[in-house]
């Protein structure tokens, strides 16, 4: 489904990733762990599109396209899906008419007509069950005076509606008490497929007790230097990521 | 003098009319006469405004002065048969058209047999004596002040008359047509005279749509609202003509407890130049002033607006908004005065603008004066651009660029548009922005 090779990218004339690779399967869930400034939101600003990261080498083949020709709103409509660290506010359009408006572009792009309206509400409703979610916030404009929490699980509710093949989840656990935690990653979970996969960013461990991975990664200043299983994030959390660097130094 | 030489041929073509038009002019009321011969010397004293001129110092008045203008002082034979149903907000309310300045009655739905309540022909009701339009026409405003006040004020030759008596309530918006119709270059001078006596409601939409005919239009209009004690006034005025030029001088006094509300929408024109002077005259009186602008090309958008408050205990709340695109200008100049007596004022203003291109301009100046010491006032102003944070997130969900745009920006213009008071006009006006944002 992905796969990225040999990437190098910057922002503002500073590499951060040095020679990334990674390779994702449908019905796979990955783990990218790593301590702060290793390189983790980069990874996931390139796979997103973000302008100001720039790719200096490298390819990311995704269902067999080039993705680092398509811009991001192509991106999405291929399937790909970001939730982001930092949701951002937009004041004065309500969730319902975003979320329409994203739903109608990508089936647009997919050759399909606009979602019938009372099916759009029925999706509304169950979607937000999943990530319990009451009505009134789908008529707030998005995220706007959300609580840390609300931001959060806003980015599953939409995740779930616009049904990506691929998500990427950028520290969606970072600044979540544990019932917000549990909340986010049972949502993450019930929309587990075999034909879907997921990408999780994260620096704890915490949120790997619910979403479980089939892989996880430890990445390094700007590369993967560790592979493994489950088990790989349990020994990170219990002895830190100095031992990572110990190791590295040592090589 | 050197610093008036702007359209000084337009002048002396207005001036020479001034001197034989005299029965166009309803020169034959006494009270009329002397009202006129002040304003036109104030006029011929002024003249047009060039960029010296420190009010209008951003806009070159001579580039919409110098055409071969006719100046109507006589209504033509109604060459509009039929309004447009789009542009009624309710085809049941009052309404008051305008042809060319001058009120057409057989387009026109006015009030018949109620008391206290009556709307029309401005020049209809000089010509009847009405006491009321008598004498309050021109008492708000000295032509001394500004050159197109001064020449509106000596050659208005109609326009429009409301007049509600004390607790009159109005229940449906009237709404202001003016429409225009001709085959040469016109200049146009219509009157709007409202007078709402005390614990009177009424809410006016004033509208100046697109029309078939391509001409150079020059719109100069006067509007004067008396708002009396307790009173409740909305005033709309949206220009929506790309090939009008229009200079709307508005200037409202209100009275103890008063509320009046201003809401300037300008989608399309060549030139729209909107003068509001609001006199907050007694103590506990608000006044609301709302503005959305969107020039693009080669459009100016120029809001001046003044807020006087006088007297102690009363509250003023302006928010301004606006989108610049391609090589538009837009001007905001926003002042409020809180004099010595006006203690325990509360006036707020806020002009913020987005510029959508390289060549947009804007000139934003919030000026605040104040000489009372127990008030609480605020005043800002931004211009920036679409917040790109916003822009990426909606596109990372698959909405294209174009899209994504008229998102924000609906948005950002709905903060103004949810403030009027009528839904199906925020709907035909929220349309025609999104014509504009995909232009």
């Amino acid at each position: 489904m992905l796969s990225i090779k040999n990437l190098h990218a910057r922002v503002a004339e500073k590499e951060i990733l040095k020679g990334f690779n990674l390779d994702v399967k449908p019905g796979e869930v990955h783990a990218i762990m790593g301590p702060n400034g290793s390189g983790k939101s980069t990874l996931a600003s390139v796979l997103a599109g973000r302008e100001d990261y720039e790719v200096t080498s490298g390819e990311i083949i995704f269902e067999g396209k080039n993705l680092l020709e398509l811009a991001p709103e192509d991106r999405a409509r291929e399937g790909i899906f970001l939730a982001f660290q930092y949701p951002v506010e937009i004041p004065g359009v309500s969730i319902t008419n975003f979320l329409k408006t994203a739903m109608n572009e990508q089936r647009e792009y997919r050759g399909l007509s606009p979602i019938e309206p009372k099916e759009f509400l029925q999706m509304m409703k169950e979607k937000k069950a999943l990530v319990e979610i009451d009505t009134n916030l789908t008529n707030r404009s998005v995220n706007e005076g959300f609580s840390g929490g609300e931001k959060k699980r806003n980015e599953i509710f939409q995740m779930a509606m616009l049904d990506p093949k691929l998500a990427i989840l950028d520290e969606t656990d970072s600044g979540l008490d544990i019932d917000a935690l549990r909340i986010v990653a049972t949502g993450v979970t019930q929309l587990k497929r075999p034909d879907n996969a997921c990408i999780v960013i994260t620096h704890y461990q915490r949120l790997l007790d619910f979403i479980v991975p089939d892989f996880v990664h430890v990445l390094f200043e700007g590369k993967i230097v560790k592979s493994g299983t489950k088990e790989l994030a349990l020994e990170l959390e219990e002895k830190g990521y100095d031992w990572i660097r110990k190791e590295v130094a040592s090589l | 003098m050197l610093e008036t030489l702007t359209g000084i041929d337009l002048k002396e073509k207005l001036l020479a009319d001034y001197s034989l038009q005299k029965s166009a002019l309803l020169l034959d009321n006494p009270m009329i006469a002397s009202f006129r011969e002040n304003a036109a010397n104030a006029f011929r004293k002024q003249g047009f405004p060039s960029k010296k001129h420190e009010e209008y110092r951003y806009i070159a008045m001579d580039k919409f002065l110098r055409k071969d203008y006719n100046h109507p002082l006589s209504a033509s034979s109604p060459t509009i048969e039929k309004l447009p149903e789009s542009i009624l907000v309710d085809s049941e309310a009052y309404r008051l058209v305008m042809v060319n300045g001058f009120f057409a009655p057989s387009l026109s739905l006015v009030p018949e047999g109620i008391e206290g309540f009556t709307a029309g022909s401005l020049a209809e009701a000089i010509r009847n004596k009405n006491v009321t339009a008598l004498t309050h026409i021109g008492t708000l405003s000295n032509p001394d002040a500004d050159p197109f006040l001064a020449l509106n004020s000596a050659m208005f030759a109609d326009g429009i008359f409301i007049h509600l008596a004390k607790n009159i309530v109005v229940e449906k918006p009237i709404q202001i047509i003016q429409l225009t119709t001709s085959d040469e270059p016109i200049f146009i001078q219509p009157r709007v005279l409202v007078v709402v006596e005390d614990g009177a409601q009424v809410t006016l939409i004033g509208l100046t749509p697109e029309t078939q005919e391509k001409q150079d239009i020059f719109i100069n209009t006067v509007t004067e609202v008396h708002c009396g004690k307790n009173a409740i006034v909305h005033l709309v005025q949206a220009y929506d003509h790309k090939d009008v030029s229009a200079v709307h001088h508005t200037e409202a006094h209100v009275h103890t407890n008063g509320n009046f509300s201003h809401y300037a929408i300008h989608l399309n024109g060549r030139l729209v130049r909107n003068n509001l002077n609001i006199v907050l005259a007694d103590s506990h009186c608000e006044a609301h002033l709302f503005g959305y602008y969107h020039p693009t090309s080669d459009q100016i958008f120029d809001s001046h607006t003044l807020v006087d408050h006088r007297m102690p205990h009363c509250e003023s709340n302006e928010l301004y908004k606006g989108v610049v695109d391609g090589n538009g200008t837009a001007i905001f100049n926003g002042k409020v005065y809180v004099r010595q007596d006006a203690q325990k004022t509360n006036a707020y203003q806020s002009n913020k603008n987005i510029l959508l291109s390289e060549e947009a301009t804007v000139n934003t100046k919030p000026q605040l004066e104040i000489y009372a010491d127990d008030v609480k006032c605020s005043h800002g102003s931004s211009t920036g651009v679409l917040d790109p944070e916003q822009m990426f997130y909606l596109r990372s969900r698959g909405i294209t660029t174009p899209k994504a745009r008229a998102l924000l920006l609906n948005a950002y213009a709905g903060e103004i548009l949810e403030k009027l008071p009528s839904e199906k006009l925020r709907n035909t006006l929220t349309e025609l922005l999104l014509e504009k944002y995909s232009a």
